[in-house]
């Protein structure tokens, strides 16, 4: 090989939020790992200002709007009762008064903070009685259903259905200068958006699950509301009430510019704009400038908030902590004497995955694998053992943050460290990869055959959507169904037809007889060896071991357990004499074997053991030897 | 057709995909109501008394993911019949989950993680403990192991077996003979019901 040795430990994806990478110049590089390469996939620096740019989004709104409510408090306070004084009337923007004065002569910094005060409260009020009134009407709605939800969703669409601007107009005109008339005015007519959010969102967990199990045992309407629906919609209500409150502070300030809303006495920003319209003519901009300046910061930074409360949800995984890997060097040349190489050779491969709390899972610990031309592997295991994250690495799909060691070669090429484009080179056309998922694998909204023939043409391959369905056993008119109308059988022979389409080399099937029955379970398996018996790598990715008893496809089987293989070997060897405890009670776990339960949970893979051994299991049941 | 579910036993019912298991535990536990006949349970017809069920029954769902509410951790999910019921101090509530929890072999560090934050066979211990709380006479399960692996398909088989060991009558819904073979007391196919 004459490429350059890649670096070792570079996560399988260049995630710019993996600080260290990304930012690692090799002096830092050298310091965590002893054996460095030339970096093949070094990140070019502007891509670490993304992050820093990302919080700036979140924290700049909020930044914002605290520094408008300090002003709106503090300054009235700091500056007391004003007085007239008409010898100031109408100064710029100075010195003695930042943002000039008003043709009363009094200082625009100071009215323009009282004006935002008067104008916050008001549109704080509205908001909050309006999203109260709405969530009350929603709940009701969602929750007793049939002719009063009926009711109160005709009452809400025709109140949204008003003119707001109309009604306000009319309410106000009765009550001239009433506050308790402007905020009912607001209020009144802003509460069925967040209706309707709030009684979509209830009715979506009504028909859950765990709402009809909490029926069951007894629970009572009330009881459901209060402790599934009404959580499960306040979020959204909450994130309604803060996009209300600049909604209601323009609203406030139309009618008060109309001359409908509070008197200059307690003038709200809209008052002021009122009564800048004199004096803008005379050439005093700074009268309108001042309090529209406030009134539009003020509204682009609760809008801004609404964006980071909406979209800004924790759950982005970032390992901080020491970093989890060993120094560990990936063997040189290949280790094994066979004439014909593997199609996938994996080499004390470690992935460790960053949790949110700051630890590592330690999903691969020192893995090895071969995957060949022809032959079928099943790699079996616990749920959380592992298996699907060592899937996902093949493919160059590990989630982003994580770390990784060892030696991946695919089809002769060294792809630890390897850049996206590296991968997508291969995917699909040397490794397939049907995923766990199903029919989620597709567009809900289109029909399945045109999505295959997408990837077969994105692809560039000579392959028929007609010929692929045969070769995965689907009718023809398969292709004209909608993914949802696919049962799980057809789903999954779909999936699988999809990964072929670029007649890939390797086909990884990450579960594919996941709540099948043993019949189809069977079938899947069946149609994956036939693939494999075509010349391509398959690597099946399974706990159902008894369908791979029962259809013997495998050639080659490798127990996971707590990221590590710790049995490998002939398929039908391994299910017949499995030599190390956790395969034993594996199979013995079996229905045919017995059912025996194997003893407490798996070992958590933040914090696996050295050494794997049923030993160490975590927890006990009552059930052991039951 | 007619079934008769035994108190202290599992009874495994089967059939193929789509033949009508999933419809039959709702009309069974009462959440659907059938186009004709009954459901009784006890001498007693299953009814809501002020629109409240009275408990006596309990269903296990297939999917654990969609049985448990995805913004409490499991000790809640755990409690919540107790809480439902409404009887019992937070002290007493805390000592019953903390039980339950052991019982079925979930270590008490998962208790505060959330569903998405724990695998598919842990959340359905769960799902075993919340039902052991709710303690119904006859507890029907809809596929309850076909989420699982085989590790955690034979423990979850062996909690159920326990509950019927102390009298619950459970209905075991299972495509899987195999399993129904090697865990229920007696085997019923859906097919053979109608009458």
């Amino acid at each position: 090989m004459s490429e350059p040795v890649p670096d070792p430990t570079s996560p399988t994806s260049s995630d710019p939020l993996d600080s260290q990478t990304a930012l690692g110049t090799p002096d830092t590089r050298d310091t965590h790992h002893a054996v460095t390469g030339p970096s093949a996939d070094a990140v070019p620096s502007p891509a670490v200002a993304r992050p820093r740019r990302r919080r700036a989004v979140r924290i700049l709104p909020a930044a914002t709007l605290a520094a408008l409510v300090a002003y709106a408090v503090l300054v009235p306070w700091w500056a007391g009762t004003q007085t007239a004084d008409f010898a100031r009337a109408l100064l710029p923007p100075g010195p003695g008064q930042w943002f000039g004065t008003d043709h009363s002569g009094y200082d625009l910094f100071v009215r323009s903070a009282e004006g935002l005060r008067v104008s916050l409260l008001v549109a704080l009020v509205c908001a909050v009685v309006a999203t109260v009134l709405g969530v009350a009407v929603g709940a009701v709605a969602a929750t007793a259903g049939g002719r009063v939800d009926r009711l109160l969703m005709r009452t809400t669409d025709g109140v949204n259905a008003l003119p707001h601007l109309l009604i306000g107009v009319v309410i106000v005109a009765l009550y001239p200068g009433s506050l308790p008339a402007i905020i009912a005015s607001i209020a009144l007519t802003h509460w069925p958006q967040i209706a309707r959010v709030v009684r979509a969102e209830m009715l979506s967990v009504r028909s859950s699950e765990y709402v009809e199990a909490a029926y069951l045992w007894g629970a009572s309407r009330g009881q459901v509301l209060g402790r599934h629906l009404l959580p499960a919609a306040l979020p959204q209500a909450l994130v309604g009430l803060v996009m209300l409150v600049p909604h209601a502070v323009w609203h406030e300030s139309t009618l008060s510019f109309l001359g409908l809303g509070l008197s200059p006495d307690e003038a709200s920003l809209g008052t002021l704009l009122e009564v800048a319209r004199g004096d803008v003519f005379t050439g005093a901009w700074w009268t309108l400038a001042a309090p529209a300046g406030v009134l539009v910061a003020t509204t682009l930074s609760v809008a801004g908030l609404t964006r980071a409360l909406d979209g800004g949800r924790p759950g982005r995984r970032r390992g901080r902590g020491p970093d989890p890997l060993p120094v560990t060097l990936p063997p040189d040349g290949d280790t094994s004497p066979d004439s014909v190489p593997p199609l996938v050779r994996v080499r004390s491969l470690t992935l460790r995955l960053p949790t949110d709390d700051g630890r590592w899972v330690h999903a691969a610990t020192e893995l090895d694998l071969d995957l060949r031309a022809g032959e079928l592997t099943a790699l079996v295991g616990e749920s959380g053992s592992g298996k699907s994250t060592l899937a996902s690495a093949l493919c160059g799909l590990s989630p982003a943050g994580t770390r990784s060691s060892g030696s991946v070669v695919v089809d002769g090429r060294e792809m630890s460290g390897a850049d996206e484009r590296a991968w997508r080179a291969l995917r699909g056309r040397t490794i397939g990869l049907a995923a766990q998922s199903g029919a989620g694998t597709f567009t809900p909204v289109r029909r399945v055959g045109p999505q295959i023939a997408e990837v077969v043409s994105a692809l560039g391959t000579e392959e028929t959507v007609p010929e692929l369905l045969e070769r995965v056993g689907l009718e023809a008119d398969a292709a004209e169904l909608f993914p949802h109308e696919l049962s799980g059988g057809m789903a999954v022979r779909a999936v699988t037809a999809a990964a072929l389409a670029g007649r890939p080399r390797g086909l990884l099937a990450d579960e594919p007889t996941a709540g099948l029955d043993p019949e189809l379970a069977a079938q899947v398996l069946r149609l994956l060896r036939r693939v494999a018996d075509s010349g391509t790598a398959v690597l099946v990715i399974t706990h159902d071991l008894q369908a791979l008893e029962t259809t013997e496809v495998a050639d080659h089987m490798a127990v996971m357990y707590a990221g590590r293989i710790v049995e490998r070997g002939p398929a039908r060897r391994v299910l017949s004499e499995p030599e190390h405890p956790y395969s034993r009670a594996l199979t013995a776990a079996l229905p045919a074997h017995g059912l025996h339960p194997l003893p407490g949970m798996p070992p958590e893979l933040t914090d696996p053991p050295a050494d794997p051994s049923l030993t160490d299991r975590t927890g006990a049941t009552d059930v052991v030897g039951g | 057709m007619s079934l008769t579910v035994p108190p202290g036993r599992v009874l495994g019912l089967t059939g193929p995909s789509a033949s009508g298991k999933s419809s039959l535990a709702r009309i069974l536990t009462g959440l659907r109501p059938p186009e004709a006949g009954t459901v009784v349970v006890d001498d007693l017809p299953v009814s809501t008394r002020r629109g409240r069920m009275d408990g006596r029954l309990g269903l296990l769902h297939q999917s654990p993911g969609a049985a448990t509410d995805p913004r409490m951790p499991l000790r809640r999910i755990i409690a919540e019949p107790f809480a439902a019921r409404g009887r019992s101090r937070a002290a007493e509530t805390a000592d019953r989950t903390a039980e339950l929890a052991r019982r079925v072999g979930l270590t008490p560090d998962l208790l505060d993680r959330y569903p998405d934050q724990v695998s598919a066979g842990q959340l359905q211990r769960a799902c075993v403990a919340r039902a052991l709380a709710a303690a119904p006479a006859y507890l029907v399960c809809d596929e309850p192991t076909a989420m699982l692996d085989a590790a955690s398909t034979a423990t979850v088989a062996h909690l159920l077996s326990g509950l019927a060991a102390e009298g619950v009558g459970v209905l075991a819904i299972s495509h899987d003979h195999a399993l129904l073979r090697a865990w229920a007391d007696e085997v019923v196919d859906l097919g053979d019901l109608a009458d």
